[in-house]
């Protein structure tokens, strides 16, 4: 019939039968052709066939703020494309922790940047004279040198580095309301993927780890600035800051005005008690943190079904049934958490 | 008169706070004020962040100290410097 074709007077005609006729023949030499390869060979075939897959990369910047109490004129000091590391110890230090942290989001759970759409992870180094402090601004990491007597420069514990961006995390998931209840859960989320980051880093499971957040920030041996294991215990006698004012059970919730003075009905305090219900949960299932507790943790920061205001129940009941959904209703991960909150008396 | 800067706030929190006895007019005091007085952040603005209080004759005034005159810039630059911690957290 195509033949016939071919041979007509009417030249698209001719012309469509002797397209069609060399596409037959084409597939018909293909089929020939795979017929006679071995499975090996198709696979190669099939990958060179396959589009390549853009893999996300970490993308950050470090600013130099040179003392100054603002970020308008810094200085860039090093991005992702810079072919050397700078000298700067602060800068070796925000980079390893961004990296640290960008690595531990996206390896484990998949996450592109605090946005999970690539952000550039932007942080400003040596931030005013002798501020002792380190803050998320809702864009950028920004970090002060310390007054280098009670306080060291905040970039040296990558837990506190870790700390910080997952409150940009916790603004693009959840976005926890920062006061009273749900204030300390966002700054809790901050403490557990903090330490989870550095436990990583260090390769230190639940039993390896001092569960200490700014252990070098706070000068000092015997300091630190929180305790997960034990809130209340970061530091005892301080000569300027007195006794770590942390509790770790609800019966001992401390409750202060909703201003910034009284740190916003005390999320710095409070979220001793969702930490130490982690620090529990983790301990007893045992392992590496991230790889259990962590995914829960992480599920629940995530889940569309945590309120802007949540409350320590609610995070109580959200968790239980997400490991329930990972790891069956009556399995030992679901008995680890729920005993982690009965230990914190959170009902 | 006499003035005091406080600062709330941070990852750890701690109010500092620091005085100074200046002999501004009450005309350069309102002038100061209408340039670095801000509306208070609320609290998911502000996070671990730092921020900074003006008290005057019994007032209470949230400030921007990016926006300090020149002419008050060395007390204030001062009072920073001066700041000690006046008691943890609340």
């Amino acid at each position: 019939m195509t033949d016939q074709l071919v041979e007509s007077d009417d030249k698209n005609l001719s012309k469509i039968a002797i397209n069609t006729k060399f596409r037959s023949f084409r597939f018909r030499s293909d089929r020939e052709f795979f017929k006679e390869t071995t499975r090996k060979e198709q696979n190669i075939l099939c990958a060179v066939a396959t589009k390549p897959v853009k893999v996300p990369a970490l993308k950050m910047e470090v600013y130099n703020c040179k003392k100054q109490a603002s970020t308008t004129g810094a200085a860039l000091l090093w991005s992702d494309s810079s072919t050397k590391l700078p000298s700067d110890k602060d800068a070796k230090n925000v980079i390893n922790g961004g990296s640290g942290t960008w690595k531990f989001y996206y390896e484990l759970f998949g996450r592109n940047s605090v946005d999970n759409l690539g952000m550039a992870i932007q942080q400003y180094i040596h931030y005013d004279k002798k501020y002792d402090n380190a803050f998320w601004d809702g864009r950028r990491m920004i970090f002060g040198d310390g007054d280098g007597t009670i306080f060291g420069s905040f970039t040296t514990d990558i837990d506190v580095i870790g700390h910080e961006l997952t409150h940009g995390v916790t603004q693009y998931e959840a976005n926890l309301e920062y006061h009273m209840q749900s204030g300390a859960l966002n700054e809790s989320f901050s403490d557990i993927f903090g330490i989870m980051i550095k436990q990583r880093v260090l390769n230190q499971d639940v039993k390896q780890s001092n569960w200490l957040i700014g252990e070098n920030v706070l000068l000092g041996d015997q300091y630190a600035l929180r305790s997960m294991k034990a809130p209340g215990t970061a530091y005892k006698s301080h000569p300027d800051l007195g006794d770590d004012p942390q509790p770790a059970t609800m019966d001992a919730f401390v409750k202060l005005p909703d201003t910034s003075s009284g740190d916003w009905g005390g999320v710095h305090y409070n979220s001793g008690i969702p930490n130490f219900a982690f620090y529990v949960a983790a301990f007893n299932m045992g392992g590496f943190s991230w790889e259990k507790a962590g995914r829960v943790w992480y599920g629940a920061l995530t889940d569309k079904t945590l309120k802007k205001s949540a409350t320590f129940s609610d995070l109580r009941k959200l968790t239980i049934k997400i490991a329930g959904t990972l790891f069956g209703a009556k399995s030992l991960e679901v008995k680890a958490i729920t005993d982690g909150w009965n230990a914190a008396k959170v009902k | 008169m006499l003035i005091t800067l406080s600062r709330t706030g941070g990852i750890i929190p701690i109010t500092k706070k620091a005085d100074a006895e200046v002999d501004w007019t009450h005309n350069q005091m309102e002038e100061l004020l209408k340039a670095i007085k801000k509306e208070g952040e609320g609290p998911d603005e502000q996070r671990d962040a730092t921020s900074y209080e003006l008290q005057y004759k019994g007032e209470t005034f949230p400030v921007n100290l990016e926006k300090v005159p020149d002419l008050y810039k060395k007390t204030f630059d001062n009072l920073k410097e001066d700041l000690k911690i006046s008691k943890p957290g609340g």
